[in-house]
């Protein structure tokens, strides 16, 4: 059963249209990452989840009972058992730690908040107010509080956006950790890829206010379904082809591939990521026309055909050099 | 913050203050609302509450120009009286609370002279002052002026310092000239004063300010104001106006009971002590009031009064002209 | 907001609203009813127009010179790091504890002689730390990296031009506008400087011709400034944004050679107000006048405080109220306020009597409750605004944590949206504190017998008693307001943006 579900979900402000029949469904302890850019309604989406607005349109659905209906909220935010980490942490600064947990969860003994500090790492500050607090400090008691009142659901918005890689690989630790230990349906918004991929159990990539493709970290990375999400989960050149059978027209010239959805003949983008593309002597010949450093290896930017291409390389090419690449395989995506 | 300990203080601080906001005394009391100005009648009152046990709660007035006034208060108050007394600086704003119903007969001892008791026994006077032209002595020159009427000449032109006549006992000295010379030689007068560079002040000790600080050569004023001025050793000289015509006009207190008044008794009980010599020789020691009952001695600093020549006042015509000029005193002061 | 809260609210609103429209509809309905044709009378008379363009131009004067003196005040305090910037900060909120009044007894002869150029003084030299405290907001609540992203494109100049002074526009609007208001209704001031303002006409129908449905009518033309400050207010002042941004430590600008200079003009400001009219009546005040004082001041000395005291609890409510209202949405009208500051005390003071003392209603009249009523009326409205500010600075997000975490509306507003606010409360409790005591009109019309406040002693005291008995009063009311203003400034002291 879907913990949460959206329905053909509208919702538009005064001014624009924010979320056009949204459909998705989060299954009960999974933990699905919201993935797009901003203004793309990620944030409405985790409000509407909470009941803190209500749709234009469509319904809303938590555990199989509807939660809003087109423009009301059928189930009140206090009902619902779900909690969120704001983006910016809506810690109150006048509560200690632990009077942040007490009055979320008024029930909860003192053992038992002590054990919730504990588990974020928060155990000596219990009594410290929030400006006491470095950042992943806040953000540990944020998450503490969110998870106080032993929601159902577990909404959170970007909440590592300000801190620095190390702390935010840290805390992404700490969230996979609570969320597997606690087994609570979890719905994570984010624009950073790095999270995503490490934190999904599905990627939902939303573009204007639709999801354009919903599946695991892979599906969305090396099959992605439209020209955007190619393009928003990584690098890749995207090149006009012809699927002919098992077999892709390029200006590179044929490459094999399969894509059962895609009818015979249609026009195609052909995904080239780097891993599909190695350097090789029996290649097409490109210009090199950029070259940087990243995680381990050189990334260069060539240019083959009228097209640019990113490949990697342990050796590093110099701008102006000629290279020849290989194509290893490709993925195609139907035209915008 | 212990939540529970913050409560039952709040709690505690609340009860406190409505407690006190609304305490009701248990005591014998009586109030009275006075235009006597305060630093002469607040201690008669503290007397006649240690003499008598009965607490006195008081409204006191403000000068004139500068507050709605005790009157207005007790008009407001009408239907459901708080006060008992009134004892009130003039006749006249007695006789406004008198034709509005605000009054009740009471009883007057018979010492009272009977040109200062009501007909009706809606009020009693006693103790009194009068109207009278102070100015510096050392710095004013031969020949000082007989009357109002001198300071329509050229040359004493911006001489005196007036008080708004339409406050006040100036308002009641304008009347009583109005009534004395007759409306349009009253008029005649006022607008050749004005023609002639009259100084309006706010109020009485604003026209005594004026003299004493050089703006004016003379101000019109009543004998307390003069007489405070006097006991502070400023060099002030007094005459009375208008020996030579209508007369000096002398204004006495007024003592009246507020109709439905919550201490009837009470209120009896100040009236009959206000009207003793006793009270008269304190106000005149301390405010230079010109006692009325038989055997009281004249304010000291003054010329001897019994060369002076009083205006004989109808009250009540004059009461009824301070009406009837109003209009004309608006126009004349610009307001 | 949640209905239930919100309904809650509404209630306490309309109550509040009962409060001050009910007496106030008595008053001027009656007289509507009874004397309409005065009010065609007062229309069509010059002397009504010219009287009320004297108020008005008066209110102005006193605004632009209040400004005048706050502005300098506000920026070398407020921008730049002049010696003794907390000591002269906390110095120039003192002037609320001297009513105008005061002020221009304090001044007396060493004011001009003209009233259009003394009074307007007197009002300046009194009110103006109340643009002083709107201006230090404004230039506070302004991001500093938007002006320093200014300097660096533009320099001081185009920056003040086109990034400060645009933010403080608002600002200064609503700081002018209450001032403007308190100097329209003032009378004491006009009628001891001879300035012939509308309050005095007003006062002549009532205590000239004890008509008081006389004076109700001819206060109605005050309630069209009323109407046009609301308008303005309306239309202008609420959108959105414009007394937006939180309140922020700002950065010094260092004024090198010239910050002595600049100390020395603020101090000079200072010692224009509070300092040369509590000196003057200082050195007016006697020894004996000065132990009478002491024997006689403690009762009303009390009084003041009681009443100012339950006063206090009952802005607070009110500005709770309506700040929440309008946090949650609710369009609320400060049109009731804006009322009981324009309308003349006297007026306000007759109305309240008529409708509280009646044998049937609740023994309010006659007591402290019924002036701290009045007075909670007349000013709430700044415990409102500072309650208001307070509230803008938090964001949304936090009471929503609450709400999803099921916490009752009442124990999110107790437990974390007061306890935030707690400042900008006591500030505006503060100031309603200081002009509560400073209230003349109000209070002399409606204190209880046996319950006059201290300034209100002073008032009678005018009438022949001794210089230097009436200057100690004088000292004596300063006196206790300072401590008030003094601890105004210290609690601002934790709140980085004003001290």
């Amino acid at each position: 059963m879907a913990s949460l579900s959206f329905a053909a979900v509208s919702f538009s402000y005064p001014e624009r249209a924010v979320l056009q029949e949204l459909s998705f469904d989060l299954e009960d302890g999974e933990l699905l990452v919201l993935l797009g850019t901003s203004g793309s309604g990620k944030s409405t989406v985790l409000r509407l989840a909470a009941g803190l607005e209500a749709p234009s349109a469509g319904r809303i659905l938590l555990d199989a009972e509807v939660a809003s209906a087109a423009g009301r909220v059928v189930l009140e935010p206090a009902r619902r058992r779900t909690s969120l980490v704001f983006q910016d942490l809506a810690l109150w600064p006048h509560l200690s730690a632990e009077d942040h947990l007490s009055f979320v969860a008024p029930d909860l003994r003192t053992e038992e908040r002590r054990a919730l500090l504990k588990s974020v790492g928060l155990e000596e500050l219990a009594n410290r107010l929030p400006a006491q607090m470095s950042g992943g400090e806040r953000q540990r008691l944020a998450l503490a509080r969110a998870l106080a009142s032993r929601p159902r659901l577990l909404l959170l918005d970007e909440p590592f956006a300000s801190l620095d890689p190390p702390l935010r690989a840290e805390l992404r630790a700490l969230v996979l950790e609570l969320h597997r230990r606690r087994d609570t349906s979890t719905l994570y918004v984010t624009h950073d890829l790095e999270d995503a991929f490490h934190l999904g159990d599905r990627i939902a990539v939303l573009n204007r206010g639709k999801v354009e493709q919903i599946g695991s970290p892979e599906e969305i990375y090396r099959r992605p379904k439209t020209p955007f999400v190619a393009r928003f989960v990584g690098k890749g050149a995207l090149v006009p082809g012809r699927l002919r059978g098992k077999e892709l027209e390029t200006a590179f010239g044929k490459i094999s591939s399969s894509c059962p959805e895609l009818p015979e003949s249609s026009e195609v983008l052909v995904l080239l990521r780097p891993e599909d593309l190695e350097i090789s002597e029996d290649g097409i010949e490109g210009i090199v026309r950029d070259v940087h450093f990243e995680s381990g290896t050189y990334s260069a930017r060539i240019e083959i055909e009228n097209c640019e291409l990113w490949v990697r390389s342990h050796r590093r090419p110099l701008p102006g050099e000629s290279i020849r690449i290989r194509v290893r395989g490709c993925w195609p995506i139907p035209p915008e | 913050m212990g939540t529970v300990t913050s409560r039952r203080r709040l709690v505690g601080v609340l009860s406190v203050l409505l407690l006190a906001a609304s305490c009701t005394p248990t005591r014998r009391e009586v109030v009275v609302y006075t235009s006597v100005d305060q630093v002469f009648s607040e201690p008669v009152l503290r007397e006649f509450e240690q003499a008598s046990g009965i607490r006195v709660r008081a409204v006191y007035d403000t000068e004139e120009a500068k507050s709605t006034g005790v009157v207005n208060r007790l008009i407001a108050e009408s239907e459901n009286p708080q006060a008992d007394v009134f004892w009130s600086g003039d006749v006249f704003r007695v006789l406004v609370l008198k034709r509005k119903g605000v009054l009740t007969p009471h009883q007057a001892p018979p010492g009272v002279p009977s040109r200062l008791r009501d007909p009706e026994g809606f009020w009693t006077g006693f103790s009194g002052r009068a109207r009278v032209l102070v100015f510096d002595r050392d710095r004013t020159r031969e020949p000082l002026p007989r009357g109002l009427g001198d300071f329509t000449a050229p040359d004493r032109r911006g001489e005196l310092a007036l008080a708004n006549p339409l406050f006040g006992t100036t308002t009641v000295h304008v009347a009583a000239l109005f009534v004395a010379l007759g409306e349009e030689a009253g008029a005649k007068l006022f607008d050749a004063l004005r023609e002639n560079g009259v100084r309006l002040v706010a109020s009485n000790s604003e026209s005594l300010k004026s003299v004493l600080g050089g703006q004016s050569s003379f101000g019109l004023t009543d004998t307390d104001d003069a007489f405070v001025a006097l006991q502070d050793g400023r060099p002030l000289g007094l005459l009375f106006p208008d020996q030579d015509g209508p007369g000096t006009l002398f204004v006495p207190n007024a003592l009246a009971r507020i109709a439905k008044g919550p201490n009837p008794s009470e209120a009896q009980r100040l009236i009959d002590y206000l009207l003793t010599p006793e009270v008269e020789e304190s106000l005149r020691q301390s405010a230079g009031q010109i006692p009325t009952l038989p055997g009281g001695k004249e304010p000291e600093g003054f010329p001897p009064l019994s060369g002076i020549r009083f205006m004989d006042v109808d009250y009540a015509s004059v009461a009824r002209m301070v009406e009837e000029i109003r209009p004309y005193l608006q126009r004349w002061t610009g307001m | 907001m949640r209905s239930r809260l919100k309904a809650a609210l509404l209630v306490a609103a309309v109550l509040y609203a009962a409060a001050g429209l009910i007496p106030l509809g008595w008053s001027f309905g009656g007289a509507v009813l009874l004397r309409y044709r005065d009010l065609f009378e007062l229309a069509a008379t010059k002397s009504t127009w010219v009287a009320l363009a004297r108020s008005a131009s008066l209110g102005g004067l006193s605004a632009l010179g209040a400004l005048a003196l706050a502005a300098p005040l506000a920026f070398l305090t407020g921008r730049t790091a002049i010696p003794a910037r907390g000591a002269l900060s906390a110095a120039a909120l003192m002037p609320l504890a001297l009513p105008a009044y005061v002020v221009a007894l304090g001044l007396g002869p060493w004011l001009p002689s003209s009233p259009w150029v003394a009074a307007p003084l007197v009002m300046a030299l009194s009110l103006y730390p109340i643009p002083y405290l709107f201006l230090r907001a404004g230039l506070a609540s302004l991001d500093p990296s938007l002006e320093e992203a200014g300097l660096l494109a533009r320099g001081l100049w185009p920056t003040v031009r086109h990034l400060t002074w645009p933010h403080l526009v608002p600002w200064t609007a609503a700081a002018l506008a209450l001032v403007f208001l308190l100097g329209l209704g003032e009378l004491g001031v006009p009628t001891l400087l001879g300035f012939r303002a509308y309050s005095g006409l007003i006062l002549i129908r009532f205590a000239a011709t004890y008509d008081a449905a006389g004076a109700t009518i001819a206060a109605l033309p005050l309630l069209l400034f009323v109407l046009a400050l609301f308008g303005i207010e309306a239309r202008w002042l609420r959108k959105s944004g414009v007394f937006a941004g939180r309140l922020r430590n700002p950065r010094l600008l260092d004024l090198g050679r010239a910050r002595i200079p600049a100390a020395a003009l603020c101090l000079s400001i200072l010692a224009a107000s509070p300092a040369l009219p509590v000196v003057a009546m200082a050195v007016r005040a006697d020894r004996v006048g000065f132990e009478r004082a002491l024997a006689t001041a403690g009762r009303p000395a009390a009084n003041g405080f009681l009443v100012a005291a339950i006063g206090v609890v009952l802005a607070l409510v009110i500005g709770l109220v309506l700040a929440l209202l309008t946090r949650g949405g609710a369009r609320v009208h400060r049109g009731l306020p804006l009322l009981y500051f324009v309308l003349p005390g006297a007026v306000v003071g007759i109305g309240l009597i008529g409708f509280w003392n009646q044998p049937g209603l609740p023994p309010l009249y006659g007591s402290a409750g019924l002036l701290a009523l009045a007075l909670a009326l007349r000013y709430a409205i700044l415990v409102e605004l500072a309650a208001e500010a307070g509230l803008r600075d938090l964001p949304s997000s936090q009471e929503e944590a609450a709400r999803l975490a099921g916490r009752s509306e009442l124990a999110i507003l107790r437990r974390i949206l007061v306890p935030q606010i707690r400042r900008p409360l006591l500030l505006g409790v503060t100031a309603f504190v200081l002009l509560a005591l400073r209230d003349l009109d109000t209070v002399v019309t409606l204190y209880p017998p046996g319950g006059e406040t201290l300034l209100v002693r002073l008032y009678t005291a005018l009438a022949n008693s001794p210089q230097g008995f009436q200057s100690s009063l004088a000292l004596l009311q300063v006196g206790l307001a300072l401590p008030i203003a003094a601890a105004l400034a210290v609690l601002s002291r934790k709140s980085p943006w004003l001290l």
